[in-house]
C-alpha cells in the first residue's frame, strides 16, 4: 500500500493541492483518525504560543493582550540581571545532567536485567511492581518522600544510622540533600514504567543473531552487549536526543512540591523562579519571558543534539 | 474589565448604596482615581476579619500548672514545660504563618514582609526587631522547643496530624482549628483541649503590635468589557447587595435554612445547627453550603450574625476573636494600588522576598550565623529595598487621602 500511495502521489496531474485531495480521499479514515491529535496540539500547544508576545509587553489584566505596552527584550535583561539568574539555571541544569547520568541509564539498565530473568512469572512480578510508583500521582508521590526524610521518616534513620548523626534532622532542610533526593525518587518513579519501550525493543530483537552469538562463543555478558544493547542502541540514541532537548525543563511540580525556602540554594529552578515570580508575584510578562528564554535554549539543545548524532551514527529525529 | 462605578448609578443602586453607607469600605474598594473595578465581600464588622492567631494546648497548660501566656518569656516557659512532658516538638507552625498574622515577630516590633503602623511602610526583615526575633527562634530551635519540619511544612493535613497526635503543642493557625483539633484530639488524650493566646508580647501589659486582621472588603468579581451583556450581569451581581440578597446569601431559604425570631433577626435553623449531630456528620459549614455560599469572600454583605451564629458557636472560639483582635495594627496591608512606574520598582521585591525566606530559615536552623545578620541586610539594601519601601509610602498616603 504504501508503494502505490507513493507512485499515486508522483503521478498524480495537477498541484499539490490536487495531490492532496485525493489522498485525502482515499484514506480518509486515516486522516480521521489523526485529527483529534492535530486538534489537541492546534487548540493545547500552538494557540498558546499567541500568548509569548506577552513576553514583550508590560502585558495588563485590564487592557489585555492587544492593548498592553510594548517594552521589547526589557523582560529578558532584566532576568539575565536578576540576582538568581545563575543560581537557577545552574540548579535546571544540574539536576538535569544528573538525571541523564543517573536516570536516564536506569530503565536500559532493568531491561536488560529482565531480558536476562528467565523465569516468567517472576519476570512480570518485579515489571509490575516497578510500574507501581508511575501510577501514584506525584502530590502523593512528595507527600511520601516528605514523610520518609522528614525527622521521623525511615531514610532519614538510615542516614542517620550510617553517618552516626544524633539530633533531629530533617534531610529536606538540607541543601546538599536535595539532588540525591530528587534523583534517586526520579528513578525509583519513572525506571519501570520507561523500560517498557526497552522490553519491547529487545523483542524486536532477531533471536538468530543470539544462536549466531553462541556459535561464535559469546557467553550471556557478551551477548548482552553485543546483541541486546547493540541492537536497542537506536531506541536508546532517539530517547537520549528527547531528553536533551529538555535539559532545561524540570518536572515543575515535584520540585514545587518538594523544596522550601531552606534549600533554595540547590532545589530553586527556572520553573519554580518562573511560578513565583509570575503567580505569587504577578508578574505575568516577566515569567512569560524567562519561560520563553528557556524553550528557545531548550530546542537549541535539541537540535544540536540531533545534529551531532546524525553525524556520528546516523540515528536522527529529522 | 469595566469600571463598575461607571455603571452603578443605573444597575447597580444597591452595592453603591452599600459601599457609600461605610467610608472604611469605600476607601479600600476604590482605586486612586475613585474608581470602582469590582464587587466585594463587604464585611460587616471587626469579628469577620479576625480569624487566625496563636493556640496551644489547654490540658497541658492545665496539668503543668501555668496560665494562658501573654509574653515572649512566658511562651518559653511554656514551650519548655511541655518539652519536659514529653510533647516532641512542642511549637510547629507552617512558616508563612508567623508573616501573615505577625505573631511572635510582632513581639518585637516588626512584620516578616512589608507592614504598616502609625509611622508609614516599613520593611520588617532588615529590622533590629527582626534579628531578635530570629535570635529567639533560633535559640529555642537549639532548644528544640520548635518542630524541626517548620521549614519543610506545606501540608494542613500534616500539621493537623502533629498536633492532633500530641507530637506538638503550640502553633499558630485558624479560628476554626480550636474546636476542630480539640475534636479530633479526644482521640489521642481525652482531656485534649485547645485554647486560643493573645499574640505575643515583649512585656506584661503591652497591646500586641500585629495582628491578623483582613481588609474590610474582599474584592470577588470583575465583570469583562467584552461581555455582550454588561449591563445585566453588573444587574445580577448587585441583587446582592440587595435586603432580599443578603439574607439570601447569607441565611438561604427562610423555614429551611434558618428562621426569624422574635425580635425579627435571622436564626439558622436546626437543618444547620444540628448537621454534625446526623448521619452524614457534616460540619455547620457544610450543611449550610447546600443554601447559600458561606465562605464569607461572596459578593454580599459578609454579616456578623452569621460570623456569630457559625464561626463563633462554640465559647471558645468567642474567646480567641476576643483575644486576637486586641491588636494595634492589622498584619495585612489595605488595598492600595501602584501606578505603572511604581508598579516597576514594587517588582524587584519577589527576589528580595526569596532572599528573605531562605535567609530567614538559615538563621532559625543556625546554617546562618546571625552574625551575618548585618551582611544580609546590606545585601537587601543592594538590590534597592529603600526604593521599594518608598514606593509603598507613595501608594499609601494617595490611599489615605481617598
Amino acid at each position: 500500500m504504501e508503494l502505490s500511495r507513493q507512485t499515486n502521489m508522483k503521478h498524480a496531474k495537477g498541484g499539490y493541492g490536487t495531490m492532496l485531495k485525493k489522498d485525502f480521499i482515499r484514506h480518509k479514515y486515516l486522516y480521521l483518525m489523526i485529527a483529534p491529535i492535530i486538534v489537541y496540539y492546534i487548540i493545547f500547544h500552538y494557540l498558546p504560543m499567541v500568548g509569548n508576545i506577552m513576553a514583550f509587553q508590560d502585558f495588563s489584566f485590564m487592557k489585555g493582550i492587544f492593548g498592553s505596552k510594548w517594552i521589547g527584550l526589557k523582560h529578558f535583561k532584566d532576568f539575565l540581571s536578576s540576582p538568581y539568574r545563575d543560581r537557577v539555571i545552574r540548579n535546571t541544569v544540574l539536576l538535569n545532567i544528573l538525571g541523564i547520568i543517573f536516570v536516564f541509564p536506569a530503565p536500559v539498565i532493568l531491561a536488560m536485567l529482565l531480558n536476562e530473568v528467565k523465569h516468567n512469572y517472576y519476570k512480570r512480578t518485579i515489571q509490575t511492581i516497578s510500574y507501581m510508583p508511575y501510577f501514584i500521582s506525584t502530590v502523593v508521590i512528595s507527600g511520601m518522600i516528605m514523610n520518609f526524610t522528614s525527622q521521623d521518616g525511615f531514610i532519614t534513620y538510615i542516614v542517620k544510622f550510617i553517618t552516626g548523626y544524633q539530633g533531629s534532622l530533617n534531610l529536606l532542610a538540607k541543601p546538599e540533600w536535595f539532588r540525591s533526593i530528587y534523583v534517586i525518587s526520579d528513578i525509583w518513579q519513572f525506571v519501570g514504567f520507561d523500560s517498557i519501550i526497552y522490553i519491547s525493543a529487545i523483542s524486536g530483537i532477531n533471536p538468530e543473531l543470539y544462536e549466531a552469538a553462541t556459535i561464535d562463543g559469546a557467553g550471556r555478558w557478551k551477548q548482552a552487549i553485543h546483541v541486546t544493547l547493540a541492537g536497542i542502541a537506536p531506541t536508546i540514541i532517539m530517547l537520549l536526543i528527547l531528553r536533551l532537548g529538555s535539559l532545561m525543563n524540570v518536572g515543575f511540580e515535584k520540585v514545587f512540591l518538594l523544596y522550601n525556602p531552606a534549600i533554595y540554594e540547590t532545589s530553586d529552578v527556572i520553573a519554580t523562579y518562573v511560578y513565583r515570580q509570575g503567580l505569587e508575584a504577578g508578574q505575568y510578562s516577566y515569567s512569560t519571558a524567562v519561560g520563553l528564554f528557556n524553550s528557545v535554549i531548550n530546542f537549541l539543545f535539541l537540535l544540536t543534539a540531533n545534529m551531532i548524532s546524525r553525524r556520528t551514527t546516523e540515528i536522527s529525529l529529522f | 474589565m469595566v469600571k463598575i462605578s461607571d455603571y452603578w448609578d443605573e444597575h447597580a443602586p444597591n452595592f453603591k448604596k452599600l459601599v457609600m453607607s461605610n467610608p472604611e469600605w469605600e476607601k479600600n474598594l476604590k482605586d486612586d482615581n475613585g474608581n470602582v473595578w469590582q464587587f466585594a465581600g463587604l464585611r460587616e464588622d471587626k469579628l469577620n476579619r479576625v480569624f487566625f492567631g496563636p493556640m496551644l494546648r489547654k490540658d497541658l497548660l492545665d496539668k503543668a500548672g501555668l496560665p494562658v501566656p501573654e509574653t515572649i518569656d512566658d511562651w518559653h516557659t511554656t514551650l519548655k514545660a511541655f518539652k519536659d512532658m514529653g510533647v516532641k516538638n512542642p511549637f510547629t507552625a507552617l512558616n508563612w504563618f508567623i508573616g501573615y498574622s505577625g505573631a511572635f515577630v510582632g513581639a518585637y516590633g516588626v512584620n516578616a514582609s512589608i507592614y504598616l503602623d502609625d509611622t508609614g511602610m516599613h520593611y520588617g526583615p532588615i529590622e533590629e526587631g527582626y534579628k531578635q526575633y530570629l535570635t529567639t527562634f533560633h535559640e529555642w530551635y537549639k532548644e528544640g522547643l520548635i518542630d524541626p519540619d517548620f521549614v519543610t511544612l506545606k501540608d494542613w493535613g500534616i500539621l493537623t496530624t502533629k498536633v492532633t497526635s500530641g507530637d506538638s503543642a503550640a502553633l499558630v493557625h485558624f479560628l476554626s482549628n480550636i474546636v476542630d483539633y480539640t475534636e479530633a484530639g479526644k482521640g489521642t488524650d481525652p482531656n485534649f483541649q485547645m485554647v486560643a493566646a493573645p499574640y505575643p508580647v515583649l512585656n506584661k501589659g503591652e497591646i500586641p503590635k500585629f495582628g491578623q486582621q483582613d481588609p474590610p472588603v474582599a474584592p470577588t468579581t470583575m465583570v469583562s468589557a467584552s461581555s455582550k451583556y454588561i449591563e445585566r450581569a453588573i444587574e445580577y451581581l448587585d441583587y446582592g447587595y440587595t435586603e432580599e440578597g443578603i439574607i439570601l446569601l447569607n441565611f438561604g431559604i427562610e423555614g429551611e435554612s434558618f428562621e426569624y425570631d422574635e425580635n425579627g433577626n435571622p436564626r439558622y435553623s436546626a437543618l444547620i445547627t444540628e448537621a454534625p449531630n446526623t448521619e452524614k456528620g457534616w460540619t455547620q459549614e457544610q450543611a449550610l453550603a447546600m443554601y447559600c455560599p458561606n465562605s464569607g469572600t461572596y459578593s454580599t454583605l459578609d454579616t456578623k450574625s452569621y460570623f456569630e451564629q457559625i464561626r463563633l458557636r462554640d465559647p471558645l472560639q468567642k474567646e480567641a476573636v476576643n483575644l486576637w483582635k486586641n491588636v494595634q495594627f492589622s498584619s495585612l496591608l489595605p488595598n492600595f494600588s501602584f501606578t505603572e512606574e511604581e508598579t516597576e520598582v514594587a517588582k524587584k521585591m519577589a527576589d528580595i522576598e526569596t532572599y528573605v525566606e531562605e535567609m530567614t530559615a538559615k538563621f532559625i536552623l543556625g546554617d546562618e550565623p546571625l552574625d551575618r545578620f548585618d551582611e544580609y541586610v546590606q545585601t537587601i539594601k543592594e538590590w534597592g529595598i529603600d526604593d521599594i519601601v518608598k514606593v509603598y509610602n507613595d501608594a499609601y498616603n494617595r490611599f489615605k487621602n481617598r
